[in-house]
């Protein structure tokens, strides 16, 4: 799971052109959207296009556990876990 | 008003004072030491235009043609205020919206992000959120008035607005694109600020005449750039509809 979850910091961290941060400087459980790491509503869609594209997942936008889901990047690292193991079952 | 040819009923002045100017291309600024009055050029180091004025939330993104266009509306609004603004870009950000299209065609995918950015008043608009500006903001398209075309704009504008600031970017079109327009092949951007005639500064007076005869291959829309650059007062442009004269009067 922590190799996950650096994985995504990477992915964030290129996807949104963050200058000068570095994956060690997000903490796992910091807030993604509003007052933690300051993406907004287009970002959580290029964010959803990126996970759709590199871990082959199916996002379902209708789903009410969708903001809980993108919160932090613990939580995406959960999520793209048991996406990935629902479609294995 | 001093115009480089006799008015005719077919032709349109149009007058200006130039309260300010500000330019950055991506290629080296000439070496002449004089360049046009009221203005600035920002330096060019790097490829792309200095925006550390802004959080980097928001110069995250801003593409080279944005950075261009926000650093020189910036500077101009910090030397006169706040105004009435318009943009104007031929085509824009050709770059984003060619690999929007690639990416439809190969796999079917859309940067959100991207297309967003891509639509043609969407630097405008970064730019009046970047500045908190409530004034209204217009962005123009490329037409038969080319280059010219923010002028008109202005001078209805001006019937309103004490001053307003015209903003003209471009940068290289994608190579498959340029097979069939010949564009400078640089990204550059460059601001004014614009009052009516015959107050403090220099005096900007364009003319505008109809015409039918046909645009020559000589006609370069980005001509005043490079006047403004190396201090050159006067020129015309023969566009597909008309035939603009400019001239620049200060003591």
């Amino acid at each position: 799971m922590e190799n996950l979850e650096a994985e995504l910091k990477r992915l964030i961290i290129d996807i949104f052109e963050l200058e000068n941060i570095t994956p060690v400087d997000i903490a796992s459980e910091t807030p993604l959207f509003g007052a933690g790491l300051g993406l907004d509503s287009i970002d959580a869609l290029e964010l959803g296009v990126a996970l759709k594209k590199k871990y082959n997942i199916h996002i379902d936008t209708h789903s009410t556990g969708l903001v809980e889901h993108f919160a932090s990047v613990k939580n995406l690292a959960n999520f793209v876990v048991s996406q990935q193991e629902n479609k294995s079952v | 008003m001093k115009h480089p040819e006799p008015v005719s009923s077919a032709a349109c002045p149009l007058d200006f004072t130039l309260k300010h100017w500000c330019i950055w291309q991506s290629q080296p600024l000439p070496a002449a030491v004089e360049i046009w009055p009221a203005g600035q050029t920002l330096p060019n180091q790097t490829d792309n235009a200095d925006v550390s004025f802004l959080p980097m939330m928001q110069r995250r993104r801003l593409s080279p043609l944005a950075r261009a266009a926000c650093a020189v509306a910036w500077h101009c609004r910090l030397a006169r205020g706040d105004m009435p603004t318009v943009f104007f870009s031929c085509h824009g950000e050709s770059q984003y919206y060619l690999e929007i299209l690639s990416g439809l065609a190969s796999d079917g995918s859309v940067s959100p992000s991207r297309f967003s950015l891509c639509v043609h008043n969407a630097i405008g608009g970064l730019h009046s959120l970047h500045s908190e500006s409530s004034q209204a903001y217009l962005s123009l398209a490329g037409g038969s008035e080319g280059f010219f075309t923010p002028f008109l704009e202005a001078a209805g504008l001006l019937l309103e607005a004490p001053q307003v600031m015209l903003v003209w970017y471009e940068q290289p079109l994608p190579e498959c694109y340029q097979a069939y327009l010949a564009l400078s092949g640089q990204t550059w951007a460059l601001a004014m600020v614009l009052s009516k005639a015959g107050q403090h500064g220099p005096q900007l007076n364009l003319l505008r005449e109809a015409t039918d005869i046909p645009a020559n291959s000589d006609s370069n829309e980005a001509d005043l750039l490079q006047a403004i650059l190396n201090n050159r007062r006067h020129g015309s442009c023969r566009l597909e509809r008309a035939h603009w004269h400019w001239n620049l009067d200060y003591a």
